[in-house]
């Protein structure tokens, strides 16, 4: 058993080396690592404008920042980093008809899907986390140390918020990607159409949605009746436990379900 | 059953309502076995069946006794070789099979012994620091063998593991994968030319349409390709008089000219006999002979043969 656990170890720490190597060299690494930084190019305009004067009194850095970690980071860059890589766990390897090298391999469904989700989760984090420390740094400039400091645990917050959307997003975009053959357009429609015009719709639905539940912990509530009101509509959060469950919850049963399509599915490789 | 590597009874496959094997039944045992049929007769489909990774649609599929579909822990003692021209292409020829050595479970200093091992194997050493994207179409070929046979397993698969290689490649590899074969192991290697097989084994399987139209000894296959008249193809300074010489012989059953009238094709039932008197006949009634070939060469016309 011990013999079994630690081979299962090794096998995904193997898939993930070979995996993350080849994320970081694909050109949706680079046009991501382009997207999320131009958040922090966003960020640095708003630090020199502030600096010349050209900020109403009202704007707060922070504020700023809450409004760009919601509408840019959570419901934007997230979603399209997570689906991106998602999408390409295995889809890229039948794309790139190198699945076969792994499907013979002594290695089981659950270490591949294991390895590659947490190439995806390591490759999102060096994607979004610097552009949002980044733009942090520069919006909370003008208060000196002390206001960097001081809403230091509403950074962490963000962070660790960020990481279970990584999970829960992640886990889904990759069993679309391990079971269906266009899972881009799958995605895209679930991201930004399921996830997105559920939230329009009147009564308790937007509970069908994994963003209800993320942001239910995001620490950002001051874009209500803020400058970024008009993007988003936020109804009563869901309590934090319940959040975390949902979450953690989908997170594992989306990739329970990724390793079973691995197991059981059929990959036709053509020239 | 267990004593056979490899057991396949009543073996089908289907992609939808396209037949890849059909009702296939045969058995592997130690040593080098060619399995030969022109393209999309099921060769490459048989072999991923056999690697597990596609799932019998009927019939019993047994490797070392064990089904291979879902069975991880057999992987260990196959090796497998795609035909397909696919690799992580940024990696060099060395980390590529690293990469291999650490998904088969080794790990550190096993690991590059591996691999070393296995260039070495190929005669890859030297290009090993080069990355693969810019390896020529053998070299290819030759680190996709490496990667079958760098955890030393029990039972090779090899899908068309001579094509694009050049004659000193080719040459070396036959040598390889005979050698593999004394040693005990199993391989079954997959090739439309004929010839290549001959040249690294005796035993083969001839499969065509998904089906297995004849099994064992390569010089059985001859024969049965010699009972079928042979085709031979001749543009010359004067067909008709070379298809009047040649018609008078017993085993020359037909004879048709081309469209153009510079060439002849002849048809004989005793190919050997046709072609050891075919010099006398030339040089005796100054023919002058521009060019020569046996459409029968191309297995798909031999098969086209067996099957009727």
């Amino acid at each position: 058993m011990k013999e079994r656990i630690r081979d299962w170890f090794r096998a995904t720490y193997a898939v993930f080396k070979l995996s993350f190597s080849t994320l970081l060299r694909t050109k949706k690494s680079l046009f991501l690592l382009l997207l999320a930084w131009s958040q922090v190019g966003f960020a640095l305009i708003w630090l020199v404008s502030w600096y010349y004067g050209k900020v109403g009194s009202g704007i707060h850095g922070l504020g700023v920042f809450s409004a760009m970690m919601v509408t840019s980071f959570l419901q934007f860059l997230v979603l399209i980093t997570t689906l991106f890589y998602g999408s390409a766990l295995i889809g890229d390897e039948v794309e790139g008809r190198t699945l076969a090298y792994l499907l013979v391999r002594p290695l089981p469904s659950s270490s591949i899907i294991s390895g590659k989700f947490l190439a995806l989760i390591l490759g999102s984090s060096l994607i979004i986390y610097p552009a949002v420390i980044g733009c942090y740094a520069l919006l909370l400039a003008p208060y000196g140390l002390s206001g960097v400091l001081r809403n230091l645990p509403t950074l962490f917050t963000d962070i660790w918020v960020i990481l279970l959307a990584f999970f829960a997003y992640g886990s889904v975009f990759s069993f679309f990607g391990t079971s269906t053959k266009r899972p881009v357009l799958l995605g895209v429609l679930f991201a930004f159409g399921w996830e997105s015009i559920i939230t329009y719709i009147p009564g308790q639905v937007n509970k069908l949605t994994l963003m209800h539940y993320v942001q239910s912990l995001f620490p950002h509530h001051v874009f209500r009746g803020d400058m970024a009101s008009f993007l988003t509509i936020f109804r009563e959060p869901a309590g934090k436990g319940t959040s975390l469950l949902v979450l953690l919850g989908i997170g594992v049963a989306f990739l329970f379900f990724s390793s079973l399509t691995l197991a059981n599915k059929e990959y036709y490789l053509e020239q | 059953m267990s004593e056979k590597v490899v057991e396949a009874r009543n073996l089908s496959k289907w992609y939808g309502e396209v037949v890849g094997i059909n009702d296939l039944s045969f058995s592997l045992s130690p040593g080098v076995t060619g399995l030969l049929g022109p393209n999309g007769a099921g060769k490459s489909t048989l072999l991923k069946l056999i690697a597990g990774l596609l799932k019998p649609s009927k019939g019993e599929l047994l490797v070392f006794g064990e089904v291979p579909w879902k069975n991880h822990r057999l992987k260990r003692r196959i090796g497998y070789c795609p035909e397909l021209d696919a690799f992580w292409r940024y990696l060099t020829g060395f980390d590529f099979l690293l990469n291999i050595a650490r998904l088969s479970g080794y790990s550190g200093e096993e690991a590059e012994k591996r691999v070393l091992a296995s260039l070495k194997e190929v005669d890859l050493l030297s290009a090993k620091d080069k990355r693969i994207a810019a390896y020529s179409r053998g070299m290819r070929q030759r680190i996709k063998i490496a990667q079958a046979i760098l955890h030393d397993p029990e039972l090779i698969l090899l899908d068309e593991p001579l094509a694009g290689m050049d004659p000193i490649g080719r040459k070396a590899m036959i040598e390889l994968i005979k050698r593999l074969g004394k040693e005990g192991r199993t391989l079954l290697v997959s090739s439309h030319i004929l010839h290549e097989i001959e040249a690294m084994t005796k035993e083969v399987i001839l499969i065509h349409n998904g089906r297995v139209i004849a099994e064992g000894n390569v010089h059985r296959i001859r024969e049965l390709i010699d009972e079928h008249p042979h085709m031979v193809f001749f543009t010359c300074n004067d067909p008709r008089k070379l298809a009047s010489l040649l018609v008078k012989y017993p085993d020359v059953v037909n004879i048709s000219f081309s469209e153009d009238g510079r060439g002849v094709t002849i048809q004989s039932v005793k190919p050997d006999e046709f072609y050891r008197r075919l010099p006398d006949i030339v040089l005796d009634n100054g023919i002058e002979i521009e060019g020569m070939h046996s459409p029968d060469d191309n297995l798909e016309a031999v098969f086209n043969y067996l099957v009727k």
